[in-house]
């Protein structure tokens, strides 16, 4: 990958057709013109045109190394099976008439810190943005997150959110950020994601459908999520299904990732995903990220578990 | 400042339960008084909110605010307690602060006007004040607390009923002068002389409530009836006893200095004077082997040319220093580090220094110089390096970085808005979790963990086992249903809805702010109760409710006030 990126960087750098870098924009114009007839055909041309606007967009990152999602699913999705480091991700509301600022419980902040925790499984710190101060640890700390290890901040403006998301996300000890993120400016945008890239960690965006279309972030992957409760779903699982809660989620942004990829995904009782396969339409579970200590520490449970 | 309701803070006794440790002005005058127990509150001001009683909080503030004070004399400390409970105090800890202004006055004019200086930087940091300025401390102690009792109780009942804060100069209290002691002390109540409650009852009971009355005592027969310690009292307070000040700055003194040939007026000489001066105080802490969690830089500032004038200290209410306050993760001794976070903080305050050739000319319009830098190690701890453990050594590779990153940001942000949260052993569900600073923990406060993990080690070197901690082990770990039946965001005040629940028990509709949502499935009661020691029992039944929108809710009923409350999402 690193190796990709520095070719792609050197090509962008020969023929001088693609610039800007530094401030995002890529200007592709007249490449048609110059570099066609030399025997690409026009697929071979967008692939390799796409590569290198990748390789330029993600330069700063490092070499191209991918944390897994913990999911199975998920990571099937995603390019490269997992989460580039030093990437942005955006989990957005699905439903478009949500009512925006008031209170809510999409379960979006457990999702997200659910795919955080595993940027903190060697030993990184959790950065949690609480702007109304009601960030409440006990539900976190039993999905599996190491209180010792999280830190949240309670900032009074705006500026200082902002300041404070770029601190946490360039700092190497940081493996993710969550926060809300309701208004994005594009230069906003711009510095969080190099931040992210110099850090090495991830960013997660807790985003309402609304302020995702009116002010776009410049994250790498983007998903849009719908909490699956409706009735009907209730009714036939009865109350066992409080040991789960599941999403219904599309991947509408990843570069080379599989966008318009459907997936149900559910979040169990102490944190660990559960699968189903929305393909085969058959309800196949499929239980991941019990990491070995977990069991150690539960070996009743875990035996009970593989007993099923 | 909006309007503020009554607001109490309890602590926990342990025989009576939860008691009232302090109540604002509005709660006082609706007849809460401290030391009543929360069943009473409830009982004569139902609308009252309250919260327990952070006494480590309190103490921090109390020593910020001593620091700040220090710009005025290098001798400040808090006030000394006795070994019990004085009368006309709700709980066992200092509240005032003493400064050693002996031979000070002729530097502001007089008392008064030093009295007047304090009190306007005070104000400036919004924070209401009674000064009492006097021969001795107990006299002191005793004008401070008594004498403008009153006045601080109206301008406290303006200000919770939406006054804004009085500007400065139209707020000036009377600052008594030290001439007059023992004839003006003698309208006083006996409790102004810090006397312990049963004393103070004996005494009462006798009829005696003034100290004039106290004072036509025969002096022979005190000791015998009351105790030797009113006899001392009385002594430090009529008559000039002398009383030692316990400075906050114990121990070696760490603390530079550097007083500046000629004033300055840039930053970048202000920089290279903060690093020189944290070099050396950095080098003093290389040689005990500490490391410093906490720092106070005082900036000292002069009007150019225009030496501050005896007559008037602070003709424009300016502070004659800049004072820096902060606060580290871990301990250090990292000259850089330091310089790094104190230049942050005055990028986000500056200082409003006259500039350029604009200084020569801007003399006496309120801009200043810079005259002299002190930079001081108020709380310090050893620092031992050890041997990296195989177990915990992906948590320690990342320590250096994250404290970093946690001073950095306490010192923009100020250290009360990087937190980390701890469960507490707490039913009820807002009680359960205390968020904490990560930043600056004083040994009077909270340990703090160095990376030598100090507490361990002094342990095992007095052969026994570090005293255990109770209230600071989780209680909800390892107990992997707690995610789904916890919500992830919890409001501070629980919003009351209107719910729609059918003959069978089950819950067909919530309606909140005038917004109907139908319930898809619900879960529950859980009944949640908090112990009958803990004053007021809190009965509710909490419900995990989802709606037809997708969305999760905790909603609880109240059985006492029957009533429906919304108190948190599954974000």
């Amino acid at each position: 990958m690193a190796n990709e990126a520095t070719e792609s960087m050197a090509a962008g750098r020969a023929t001088g057709h693609v610039t800007g870098r530094q401030t995002g924009h890529v200007a592709v114009g007249a490449l048609d013109g110059f570099v066609a007839g030399v025997g690409e055909t026009r697929q071979d041309q967008v692939s390799r045109l796409s590569r290198e606007i990748r390789a330029l967009e993600t330069a700063g990152r490092p070499g191209g190394v991918r944390v897994s999602s913990g999911s199975v699913g998920m990571d099937r999705c995603l390019p490269g099976g997992g989460y580039a480091k030093g990437s942005m991700l955006e989990l957005v509301h699905g439903g478009m008439s949500h009512r925006r600022g008031l209170f809510c419980g999409m379960g979006l902040m457990g999702l997200g810190v659910r795919i955080a925790k595993e940027w903190i499984s060697d030993g990184r710190y959790m950065v949690i943005l609480d702007r109304d101060r009601q960030f409440y640890a006990p539900g976190v700390a039993a999905m599996g997150v190491p209180l010792e290890r999280l830190i949240v901040l309670q900032p009074s403006s705006e500026s200082d959110a902002i300041w404070g998301m770029d601190q946490a996300l360039r700092n190497s000890a940081v493996g993710a950020v969550v926060a809300w993120v309701h208004r994005l400016e594009d230069r906003v945008a711009r510095r969080l994601q190099l931040a992210t890239e110099h850090g090495g960690g991830v960013g997660v965006l807790l985003r309402d459908f609304h302020s995702s279309r009116t002010s776009p972030s410049w994250s790498d992957v983007q998903w849009r999520v719908r909490g699956s409760g409706n009735a009907a779903d209730h009714a036939s699982r009865g109350t066992a299904d409080w040991q789960k809660r599941w999403y219904d989620m599309e991947l509408t942004r990843a570069i080379g990732g599989r966008v318009g990829s459907r997936l149900r995904l559910g979040i169990g009782a102490c944190g660990d995903w559960i699968e189903e396969s929305r393909e085969s339409g058959a309800s196949h579970e499929q239980k991941s990220s019990l990491h070995l200590a977990a069991q150690l520490a539960q070996p009743a449970r875990s035996r009970r578990e593989m007993a099923g | 400042m909006g309007l503020v309701g009554p607001l109490v803070l309890y602590t926990n006794d342990a025989r009576r339960g939860r008691l009232v440790a302090a109540a604002n002005a509005t709660a006082r005058q609706r007849g809460v008084v401290p030391g009543m127990t929360l069943a009473q509150l409830t009982a004569i001001c139902p609308e009252a909110k309250w919260s327990e009683h952070d006494p480590s909080a309190d103490v921090e503030e109390l020593l910020t605010i001593a620091e700040g004070l220090q710009q005025f004399c290098p001798l400040v400390g808090l006030e000394t307690l006795g070994r019990q409970l004085w009368a006309g105090r709700s709980i066992h800890q200092s509240q005032g602060i003493f400064l050693d202004i002996t031979g000070l006055a002729a530097w502001y004019g007089s008392e008064m006007r030093l009295g007047v200086a304090i009190q306007r930087w005070l104000a400036g940091e919004r924070l209401l004040c009674t000064i009492g300025i006097a021969g001795s401390v107990g006299a002191a102690w005793a004008i401070a607390n008594y004498r403008c009792r009153h006045q601080i109780t109206d301008a406290m009942l303006r200000l919770e009923s939406g006054e804004e804060f009085p500007a400065d100069g139209d707020w000036v209290f009377e600052v008594a002068p030290g001439a007059d002691m023992p004839e003006s002390l003698g309208r006083y109540p006996i409790e102004s002389l810090r006397l312990e409650l049963d004393v103070v009852a004996k005494l009462h009971r006798l009829g005696i409530k003034t100290v004039s009355a106290l004072l036509q005592l025969p002096r022979a027969s005190l000791t015998s009836r009351f105790g030797p310690e009113l006899l001392e009292r009385i002594d430090q307070t009529i008559h000039g006893r002398d009383e030692l000040i316990r400075s906050c700055s114990v121990g070696t003194p760490m603390e530079i200095d550097i007083e500046l040939e000629h004033v300055v007026f840039d930053l970048v000489s202000l920089e290279g004077i903060l690093r020189q001066a944290s070099i050396e105080l950095c080098k003093r802490l290389d040689q005990v082997g500490h490391g410093a969690f906490r720092i106070v830089c005082r900036i000292a500032l002069e009007r150019q040319s225009i030496a501050v004038d005896a007559s008037d200290p602070q003709p424009s209410g300016m502070p004659l220093a800049h004072v820096i306050q902060l606060s580290l993760f871990q301990g250090s001794r990292d000259p850089e580090h330091w310089v790094w976070l104190l230049l942050g903080h005055l990028a986000n305050n500056p200082l409003k220094l006259a500039r350029g050739a604009a200084a020569s000319r801007m003399r006496g319009h309120g801009e200043f110089g810079i005259r002299a830098v002190r930079i001081e190690a108020t709380a310090t701890a050893p620092l031992h390096w050890h041997q990296n453990q195989l177990f915990d050594g992906a948590t320690n590779r990342y320590r250096d970085d994250a404290a970093r990153l946690i001073d950095s940001l306490s010192s923009r942000l100020g250290r009360n808005r990087v937190l980390t949260p701890s469960i507490q052993r707490d039913p009820i569900p807002e009680n359960q979790v205390r968020m904490r600073p990560l930043t600056g923990l004083r040994k009077d406060g909270e340990s703090q963990r160095t990376k030598n993990k100090m507490g361990r080690k002094q342990g095992s070197k007095l052969g026994k086992d570090p005293k255990r901690d109770f209230s600071d082990e989780h209680s909800l770990e390892s107990r992997p249903e707690e995610y789904l039946s916890r919500p992830t965001r919890l409001m501070s005040e629980p919003e009351p809805v209107e719910v729609v629940q059918l003959e069978n028990g089950e819950l067909a509709s919530i309606t909140h702010r005038r917004e109907k949502f139908e319930v898809s499935a619900f879960a529950g009661p859980e009944r949640i109760e908090s112990g009958w020691w803990d004053g007021p029992t809190e009965r509710r039944d909490y419900f995990r409710v989802v709606l037809s929108t997708g969305d999760w809710w905790w909603i609880y009923r109240d059985l006492q006030r029957k009533q429906w409350f919304l108190h948190g999402c599954f974000d």
